[in-house]
């Protein structure tokens, strides 16, 4: 038999999107449960604690140990430190890094080394995500500044660990060689810490065992430095790769869409054009079943073959990409092959080429073979059909290039958008001090600061849960607004909740809800609600008044200070340092971490960004090919007769394209317009997988224009031409073909 | 003699019309035909009498709007679909006035595609595909080629070849000769006669009068009936007096 023809974009298209819905299938199916495995194999613990040396006495650890749900206890020795990192990325950072020594046994959160090198007597070996995101490589050396000496370590190493992972812990390990421990030590006693980690009894909830423990601990008059459980742990390292992941599954759908809207119209058209051939089997005494099977068969196979190689293609993307997510989250994603991945995929791609082939096929049962050889009254209505067809295609093709130009737009031209629906309020520097009314003012005096603002995260209870309130004086001078519904509260009676509260009964907006603190409990009206991705939603927010309420000598602890453009945040902080030592006991630089973070995200979601833009481009152009030479064949003896008639190619490229011009316009226009309104409605959605119930992503009108415009007017034009080999045809061919 | 052959298909009462843009017209109008076994029975008529419509009704190609077209005694009007389709394969060939070869495949495969459907052993397939294609003069090399690589004349002795590959019992061949010059049209009507000398009915369609001529009886369709009819002997070659009482006949219909 002579090769199917058009069988090779129907391939390449089918085959395109094999690839990306086993992609998005292969991650959903393993980044979640390889960090879980990885947990696993290095042992994790359920709740890791850091907490003052001298403070763990015999009491403490025997509170621990006997608590009920607590299997295990280790207590790892270690230096908390506020270190410099000299080169971080090409400049200074300043990180929470806890000191270990690196021979220390450890049955839980084991170290898993990656790469070594030979051990000298002053090392130390780096966490993962800092080497990678630091670009540290073994054998370079790094240089810590803490308190005022200045530490440079040859790197001998890098491990994978569980524990503390990435940023959002806010907490970093680092190892050293035994030599260079105790050199540390000596200069920072005061800086020991136990490291302690436990582990619950099985299907434990180790946020309630948590919180149970910090209530152990305030009791007991213990500092606890840091303490994040495995879920947390697990929701603050993921998160970006979750968002990814999201706007891989909101691509994916928009692709698969396209896919079989094509798919269809090509099925469609390949059948109607083979309907002539249909009857003449079916004059020859050919039955129905066997035509029906004879047809679908090419499909499926050419689309089985195609799903195949599309599903083997995305295992050689696979890899770079859980590479990146893996690193994001601190850990390596090994990505194995999935056979429910590749079932899924196969089921639902196949069995949609089934459907539409059969359904196209099954007239010709009704068909008496005769009509079926003439050709149905079908071709009658093929402008109108032509029409539609390039309307509805251009149609879902703008939907595709928003999806892509609104992603661009708000992740590399107004990063910001992206980035405020991930972070939670940043200021320039964040003072944690004695008294803030007095330092308020005297801050606020100065030519460098905008504003100043109290705003600190308590712990309170929800029912038995515990979660961060959020307490400010004036929510609505935050930069980052975080409120979704409703409003902030003003009066002390008044309260914000989190978006995980939003669907649950008795959280409505409006009803009163109860707030608990060490056997206090007051009542709150729900006056709105607030995202926040580090949190889940789990949050609320009260004003400094509505704290007091539950806690009488409530004072606010931070002061959040937002510096004019162009200060440096870092000798600023120093200065206040020097000039209030008695008032600031604790500076953090959160532009510079604002402007890491930033970094880190952009570097990883701009290659999702790039990917996804390569698709968008080869999938429009492809179909946008297939579209213009099936609407040419279709008209094959039309242009034949014109041509013979002694119309030249310009002339019929012109009439061509004048016929689409007007459809096309409308499209574009018509579907750009409404992307004002549903890209945000989509973006919303995705963001809210991730966690952002507030929608920052902008979808200005020019940009969906014009994007729309552009894009499909260049691909267009390409497919135009690339659907012109006619140019070559002389009439009598292509009547008579 | 006449009273002893077989009806091999007969109409009755036929009635076709067609509706266009809200218009009826009638083409078929309770025509009553019998066509005898082993004949070589050619209908003629004006151009748009319905004579390709006849064809497909008695070959169950289409279905009429009234009346019954009887095969081998059998009322096929009411088949189901796949029951008319393994009629047609068992009995009838067809060879279409616009040919209709299947667009990608070759000469041979358009014959073997006919043919695979009552003979499963592909030897013999090509035996018989081989020879037929012989009959009417067309080569292994252009046996080789697809339908839009070929002349209107191949095109129509391939379909030709098609049509009597399954052995059918009857076979409809509507304008057969109408795009072959006259060498290659004898040829194919020695086919045609030899065919029916082994036993195969045949039913044509022309406008040749010569074509005609190798007719045993002349089926003349006009105004939805049919209009006369006129019996020769068999055709054994050039014969004046045949020739003779078809003119006759011809004028007589207005031709
Ligand atoms: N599918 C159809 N729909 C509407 N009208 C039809 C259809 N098929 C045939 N006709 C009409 O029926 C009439 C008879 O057509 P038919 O093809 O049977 O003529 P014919 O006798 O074979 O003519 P010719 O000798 O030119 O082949 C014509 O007027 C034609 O227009
Ligand atoms: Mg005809």
């Amino acid at each position: 038999m002579k090769k199917q023809k058009g069988m090779l974009p129907f391939g390449i298209i089918l085959g395109m999107a094999a690839m990306i819905l086993n992609l998005a299938l292969v991650l959903v199916f393993q980044v979640s449960s390889g960090y879980d495995k990885k947990f696993q194999e290095l042992n994790g613990a359920n709740i890791n604690l850091i907490l003052p040396k001298e403070q763990v006495t015999e009491k403490i650890r025997e509170k621990l140990e006997q608590h009920k749900e607590i299997v295990q206890a280790e207590y790892v020795e270690g230096i908390l430190t506020q270190a410099t990192v000299k080169e971080f990325r090409g400049s200074d950072f300043t990180m929470n890094t806890v000191f270990y020594h690196m021979n220390e046994t450890r049955s839980m959160n084991q170290l898993e080394v990656l790469q070594e090198r030979e051990k000298a007597a002053q090392s130390i070996y780096l966490p993962l995500y800092v080497a990678e995101f630091g670009e540290y490589q073994t054998g370079e050396s790094i240089t810590y500044e803490i308190g005022n000496a200045s530490y440079k370590y040859p790197i001998v190493g890098v491990v994978q660990e569980m524990q503390f992972g990435n940023f959002s812990t806010n907490m970093m390990g680092a190892y050293l060689s035994k030599e260079a421990y105790e050199k540390l030590l000596e200069a920072n006693a005061g800086n020991r810490v136990y490291s302690i980690a436990l582990k619950l009894k099985e299907n434990q909830d180790s946020k309630q065992v948590q919180s149970e423990l910090f209530k152990m601990f305030r009791e007991e008059n213990v500092s606890v430095l840091y303490g994040v459980c495995d879920s947390e742990n697990k929701q603050g390292r993921t998160m970006v790769c979750n968002l990814l992941i999201a706007i891989f599954m909101g691509f994916v759908a928009i692709v698969v869409f396209v896919t079989l809207f094509l798919a269809k119209f090509r099925i469609q058209n390949c059948i109607s054009q083979e309907m002539a051939d249909m009857g003449v089997r079916k004059a020859l005494g050919y039955t129905s079943n066997m035509i029906i099977t004879s047809i679908i068969m090419p499909y499926m196979v050419v689309g089985a073959i195609a799903s195949v190689n599309g599903i083997l293609l995305s295992y050689l993307l696979l890899p770079t990409i859980a590479h990146l997510l893996g690193l994001q989250a601190g850990f390596f994603l090994h990505i194995t092959f999935s056979l429910s991945a590749l079932g899924i995929t196969l089921a639902v791609l196949l069995g949609l080429v089934f459907v539409f082939t059969y359904f196209a096929a099954r007239k010709i049962r009704k068909l008496q073979p005769i009509y079926a050889i003439r050709g149905n009254a079908e071709c009658k209505k093929a402008a109108l059909w032509q029409n539609l067809l390039l309307f509805f295609s251009l149609g879902i093709l703008t939907v595709l290039v928003s999806f892509a130009g609104t992603l661009f737009y708000n992740v590399m031209v107004k990063p910001d958008n992206f980035m405020k629906a991930l972070s939670d309020e940043t200021a320039s520097v964040v003072l944690r001090v004695k008294d803030a009314d007095k330092i308020k003012e005297a801050l606020e005096r100065q030519k460098e600061t905008v504003k100043v603002l109290k705003l600190s995260t308590e712990k309170v209870k929800i029912k038995s849960e515990e979660i961060n309130a959020l307490v400010c004086e004036d929510f609505q001078q935050l930069d980052n607004d975080i409120c979704y519904q409703g409003r902030y509260p003003e009066k002390e009676d008044e309260i914000a909740l989190g978006s995980a509260f939003a669907q649950e009964d008795g959280y409505q907006l409006g009803d009163v809800m109860e707030l608990h603190l060490d056997g206090i409990t007051q009542k709150y009206k729900i006056v709105g609600y607030i995202q926040s991705v580090n949190q889940k939603g789990e949050l609320c927010a009260v004003t400094i008044e509505g704290m007091k309420r539950l806690y009488e000598d409530y004072q606010a602890a931070n002061l959040y200070v937002y510096l004019q453009k162009g200060t440096d945040a870092g000798r600023w902080m120093e200065k206040q340092e020097k000039t209030y030592p008695e008032e600031i006991f604790n500076s953090f630089n959160q532009e510079e971490l604002s402007e890491k973070t930033k970094e880190m995200y952009s570097s990883l979601i701009q290659e999702a960004i790039l990917c996804i833009l390569v698709v968008t481009i080869l999938i429009s152009l492809l179909i946008l090919y297939v579209i213009i030479k099936s609407i040419l064949v279709s008209r094959r003896e039309e242009f034949g007769i014109y041509k013979a008639l002694g119309y030249t190619n310009g002339q019929l490229i012109g009439k061509l394209a004048g016929e689409l011009l007007p459809v096309s316009v409308v499209a574009i226009g018509l579907f750009s317009l409404a992307g004002t309104i549903y890209m945000r409605v989509i973006y919303q959605f995705i963001f809210s997988m991730a966690g952002a119930m507030k929608n920052f992503c902008q979808a200005p009108i020019v940009l969906l224009l014009g994007s729309g415009t552009g894009f499909l007017a260049v691909t267009y034009l390409i497919s135009l031409w690339l659907a012109l080999p006619l140019k070559k045809i002389s009439a009598y061919q292509l009547i008579k073909e | 003699m006449k009273q002893k052959k077989q009806v091999v298909v007969a109409a009755k009462n036929l009635k076709k019309s067609f509706s266009t843009g809200g218009n009826e017209q009638t083409i078929i109008n309770g025509l009553d035909l019998k066509v005898y076994r082993g004949d070589f029975t050619v209908i003629m008529g004006s151009s748009g009498a319905g004579k390709s419509t006849l064809m497909y009704a008695l070959s169950g190609m289409d279905r009429p709007n009234g009346g019954q077209v009887l095969f081998c005694g059998e009322d096929i009007t009411n088949y189901k679909d796949d029951k008319l389709a393994v009629f047609r394969r068992k009995h009838c060939g067809f060879v279409f006035q616009q040919i209709y070869l299947l667009e990608r495949m070759t000469l041979l495969e358009n014959a073997i595609a006919a043919g695979k459907l009552t003979e499963h052993n592909k030897q013999k397939l090509k035996e018989k595909a081989s020879k037929l294609f012989a009959k009417v003069n067309i080569s292994e090399v252009l046996q080789k080629k697809y339908s839009s690589q070929i002349s209107g004349g191949e095109a129509q002795r391939a379909g030709i070849v098609r049509a009597l590959m399954n052995e059918p019992a009857v076979v409809f061949a509507d304008e057969p000769t109408g795009a072959l010059n006259s060498n290659n049209s004898q040829a194919v009507l020695d086919v045609f006669s030899e065919v029916n000398r082994e036993g195969q009915s045949i039913i044509m369609v022309t406008h040749d009068k010569k074509t005609a001529l190798r007719a045993n009886r002349i089926i003349y369709l006009k105004d939805g009936i049919i209009f006369g009819e006129c019996c020769l002997d068999t055709y054994k070659g050039a014969d004046k007096e045949r020739e003779h009482k078809l003119n006759t006949f011809l004028e007589e219909m207005g031709w």
